[in-house]
């Protein structure tokens, strides 16, 4: 029997694989297909203090291996996400992450504050990479004391588990990273999408409303984990894998280059059943490799 | 209402013109569950090109063998990849998905235009043996777009074909004969109009409703993600009680009440 518990801060995660956030909903939408409790955990749609509509239609566009969305973090706003939403979370047996965003620092801490005193949540993914939104997310992403100041201040509000997700679309990830780290993070996940755009040749047009947008899919995978090397070598907290993961092989990549979980994100649009496979296969590969616990392939990349 | 994910069988795949094609996929659950208006997500190959799946309205069921139906076109690469599999085969299915058609009349008007037939061809045939008056426009560019025919004969009280060139049935845009038909006052009574085609027919059908005082719900197509809801990609927006908002066209949809679409260009 293979143990595939990892442990970030002082959470336990029954194995590795999570739902990334903006993919699998606030966690009730496919719970008839799949079953959330084989799951390590779910981060759930970003949740802001205000409602958001999101960004006008079209919202999504097909690419080769991949697409670009630009959902402009559409949700119910942290109220009703408490109401309607958090109580459902009492039933489930896994961990249970609420992504986090705002317009300004004083926004992240309104929702982390809320979410503090209503519910209890195992942590939080601060979502400092939204490529879709016209003011917070990724402008504090790529920013270093941007990223520091907000790090620091969701810090000071609450002991549960604090994940800064980190855009790549960035000069220096790993700089980035080391600001978040100092700054008394406990994980860091990455990546968040890729800036993209598609144009349809026919009608001269932008394939999205908003023109440009966030890749993600199979497409990135390569480049998600050139940043997830990168960032390893740099911080000493637990990291995240997160980029186009949509099979056992790929979540291995990252576990292998030094993430100590993943993401599944994309995946689970094309097929809803990916997480759950991903964990399988894991399992599998463990097994026919006399790997006893799955920490023991994290960072077990060879170099020479 | 339960979702299915399952690997099927391709009972047949058949062409009925150059472009279109008629698939029947085994999946006794979808089959016996699935209502008209609903539709599936079809994964047309194992592969990450195309990456996403594609909606297709569910154009009838064989319960008692299982089966589950869709008509479409080759309009892409997915499509184009699809119309190339073979009986015999696999196809990752999930369904079914979406809100259904409302019936509160008896008296149903039904309009199909071009590949936008098959949900409405659905909702004749499931009801056939419910007493209901059902009368079916059903238009395309040439007569090369009409497909069973023959069928609709005869599950329906009255069909009605047009063509814009005239090759079967009446000649002209279906708009134009249905407001025809609504001034001449052939349709008479309480009756409800159900309609899907391309986005302008749908439109025009919507603003002709408003103006005749008639029910209609429509059937809208989306570029989609996921067809769950996960995604948030598949907006629309409408506006009902003076609150204007998007809702999903694979969730909340894709059947809505046509007068509260906010038609965009």
């Amino acid at each position: 029997m293979v143990d595939l518990t990892v442990k970030i801060g002082d959470i336990v995660f029954k194995n590795p694989v999570l739902t990334a956030s903006g993919t699998f909903g606030y966690g009730d939408e496919i719970s008839s297909l799949i079953d959330v409790n084989s799951l390590g955990g779910i981060v759930t749609k970003t949740i802001t203090f205000s409602p958001r509509e999101g960004n006008p239609p079209p919202r999504i566009t097909e690419t080769t291996a991949g697409m670009i969305n630009s959902i402009g973090l559409a949700n119910i706003g942290v109220e009703r996400f408490v109401k309607e939403k958090a109580p459902i979370y009492k039933s489930f047996d896994t961990r249970v992450i609420v992504s986090v965003a705002g317009e300004t620092i004083d926004d992240y801490c309104r929702v982390v504050e809320y979410l503090e005193k209503e519910i209890s949540a195992d942590g939080y993914e601060i979502n400092i990479s939204c490529p879709n939104t016209e003011k917070g997310g990724i402008y504090f992403g790529s920013n270093r004391e941007m990223s520091r100041n907000v790090t620091k201040a969701v810090r000071q509000l609450t002991s549960k588990l604090v994940i800064i997700k980190l855009t790549p679309n960035v000069t220096s990830i790993s700089d980035i990273a080391g600001a978040v780290a100092d700054a008394g993070a406990d994980c860091i996940s990455l990546v968040n999408s890729f800036v993209g755009m598609a144009v349809d040749v026919e009608t001269r047009k932008p394939k999205i409303k908003k023109i440009i947008g966030g890749l993600t899919g199979p497409c990135i995978k390569p480049i998600a984990l050139a940043k997830v090397y990168e960032v390893c070598s740099k911080v000493d907290i637990p990291v995240i894998g997160i980029g186009g993961i949509s099979t056992g092989e790929d979540a291995l990549e990252f576990l292998i280059t030094g993430a100590c979980a993943v993401e599944v994100g994309t995946a689970t649009f094309f097929d809803p059943k990916a997480p759950v496979k991903i964990i399988e296969e894991i399992k599998e590969y463990l097994n026919s490799n006399n790997i006893k616990n799955v920490s023991e392939i994290v960072g077990s990349l060879i170099q020479s | 209402m339960r979702l299915y994910d399952k690997r099927c069988e391709i009972k047949f795949i058949t062409s009925l013109s150059d472009d279109t094609y008629h698939l029947g996929i085994v999946s006794p659950e979808i089959s016996e569950s699935c209502i008209p208006g609903q539709f599936l997500m079809v994964r047309v190959n194992d592969d990450y090109e195309p990456l996403l799946r594609r909606p297709f309205s569910i154009f009838r069921t064989e319960p008692k063998e299982g089966i589950v139906e869709i008509v479409f076109e080759v309009v892409g690469k997915g499509t184009k990849i699809l119309s190339e599999r073979r009986s015999g085969e696999f196809l990752d299915v999930l369904g079914p998905l979406g809100k259904e058609f409302k019936i509160n009349s008896k008296n149903l008007i039904l309009i199909g235009g071009g590949i936008g037939f098959p949900p409405l061809f659905f909702m004749a045939d499931f009801q056939k043996s419910e007493n209901r008056n059902v009368v079916f426009y059903y238009g395309a560019r040439t007569k090369d777009g009409i497909f069973f025919e023959k069928e609709l004969g005869r599950i329906c009280n009255k069909l009605i074909i047009t063509t814009e060139d005239g090759s079967l049935g009446e000649k002209g845009l279906i708009t134009d004969v249905f407001i025809k038909d609504l001034e001449t006052g052939i349709i008479r009574g309480e009756a409800e109009v159900f309609s899907c085609g391309p986005t302008a027919m749908s439109k025009e059908i919507s603003s002709i409703c408003k103006r005749y005082n008639l029910k209609s719900q429509v059937s809208l197509e989306s570029v989609m993600a996921c067809g769950t809801g996960l995604c948030q990609g598949c907006v629309v927006r409408v506006e009902n009680a003076q609150k204007s908002e998007y809702k999903l066209v694979c969730k909340d949809g894709p059947v809505f009440d046509s007068d509260i679409i906010i038609w965009e260009d």
